[in-house]
């Protein structure tokens, strides 16, 4: 299988033991691992933007097929959150009208069947989606993206950077959330004591599927 | 009275004790307290057993475990818990010996008697600690 690069926008490693999650610390323990730092006001669109331009970036591009990043790797999208409804092979809107569930079922299958063609950007928004205003299903929302990594990783894949962009959700607002995210990866970082910057992800992937692909 | 230099060692010694009741004073209601060059010492003195968190904004098992000593410092309002990022502060985490994060030491009475390096279940870290207040 190709490289995967796999973004879940607003968790955080504080509910890894929160919510007793069996996948998520396992793999952090096993593969290379760091802190995403992207500090507040944080939007999905620009946080995103940034990883597919490999630059800060504040400023929307058109189409997202045409980012450098995209370019480079040859990669096909999945459910990305640089527009409403989200762009990619899967999509849906930005509101709470796809469950969970339903969400990260299905950018999973789509991921494991894209991924035996190219290498894959794509992304689970639920939790940005569901946390900002009800945090009592937190942990729900967690076991949900949990699973669906283990399936995932049970579906063959061996090359693949996990992050969010940006911490838990806090409060109502859309662009509030913790400062600090997750990074799980296959590739090693060249700095450890350093926090993961949004445009060295995407850099980091372009490597990952440089590196893969000249194997 | 103030000094040549302007300084009035009376009134220093009496803010400084007026600092230590202050911290004293304070209900511990579940809250971690950010620590500082300024306020690291009167805390850990402050408090006849001080648990301190020493993390580091890139270090991912200190974000896990985190929510673990927001839980233990609302169980465990006679004791003062603390948090320091070693990167702002690497001096005092020099002072201390920190090598690995996150390492949570135990103060007590303004010493340090016991630590604990990574993540550890809540049990763990309770037990350590409860070990320090029935002495």
């Amino acid at each position: 299988m190709y490289p995967i690069l796999l973004g879940i926008n607003g968790i955080g490693y504080g509910s890894f033991t929160e919510c007793e999650l069996n996948v998520l610390p396992r793999l952090m323990n096993i593969i290379d691992r760091g802190v995403v730092e992207n500090k507040r006001p944080q939007y999905p669109d620009k946080s995103w933007w940034t990883i597919l331009n490999m630059e800060p970036t504040e400023n929307a591009p058109s189409n997202p097929s045409t980012a450098p990043l995209v370019k480079l790797t040859r990669a096909i999208l999945v459910n990305i959150p640089v527009v409403n409804p989200t762009f990619g092979l899967y999509s849906i809107r930005l509101d709470q009208g796809t469950s969970y569930e339903e969400e990260a079922s299905n950018v999973v299958s789509t991921i494991v069947n894209a991924a035996a063609k190219a290498p894959v950007i794509a992304a689970i928004t639920a939790p940005d989606r569901f946390l900002h205003e009800n945090q009592s299903i937190k942990c729900n929302v967690y076991s949900v993206i949990d699973e669906a990594i283990g399936s995932l990783i049970n579906s063959g894949v061996s090359a693949f950077i996990l992050f969010s962009p940006y911490g838990e959700p806090i409060g109502p607002n859309e662009g509030d959330h913790e400062d600090y995210g997750i990074y799980i990866a296959t590739i090693s970082r060249p700095r450890h004591y350093d926090t993961v910057k949004l445009y060295e992800i995407g850099m980091l992937f372009r490597d990952l599927v440089d590196s893969t692909l000249s194997t | 009275m103030a000094n040549d230099t302007g300084k009035d060692p009376e009134l220093d010694k009496l803010l400084e004790k007026k600092t230590r009741e202050m911290v004293k004073g304070v209900k511990n209601v579940g809250n971690v307290v950010e620590l500082n060059r300024n306020n690291f010492n009167d805390f850990i003195k402050a408090h006849d057993v001080a648990v301190i968190d020493f993390w580091a904004t890139w270090c991912a098992p200190c974000f896990m475990l985190e929510p673990i000593i927001k839980k233990l410092a609302a169980e465990m309002p006679n004791v003062g818990f603390g948090r320091l990022n070693t990167e702002e502060e690497p001096e005092i985490a020099a002072k201390y010996y920190i090598m690995s994060l996150p390492t949570v030491m135990i103060f007590k009475n303004g010493e340090p008697i016991d630590q604990v390096v990574g993540v550890v279940p809540k049990k763990v870290l309770q037990d350590r600690i409860k070990a320090y207040l029935d002495n």
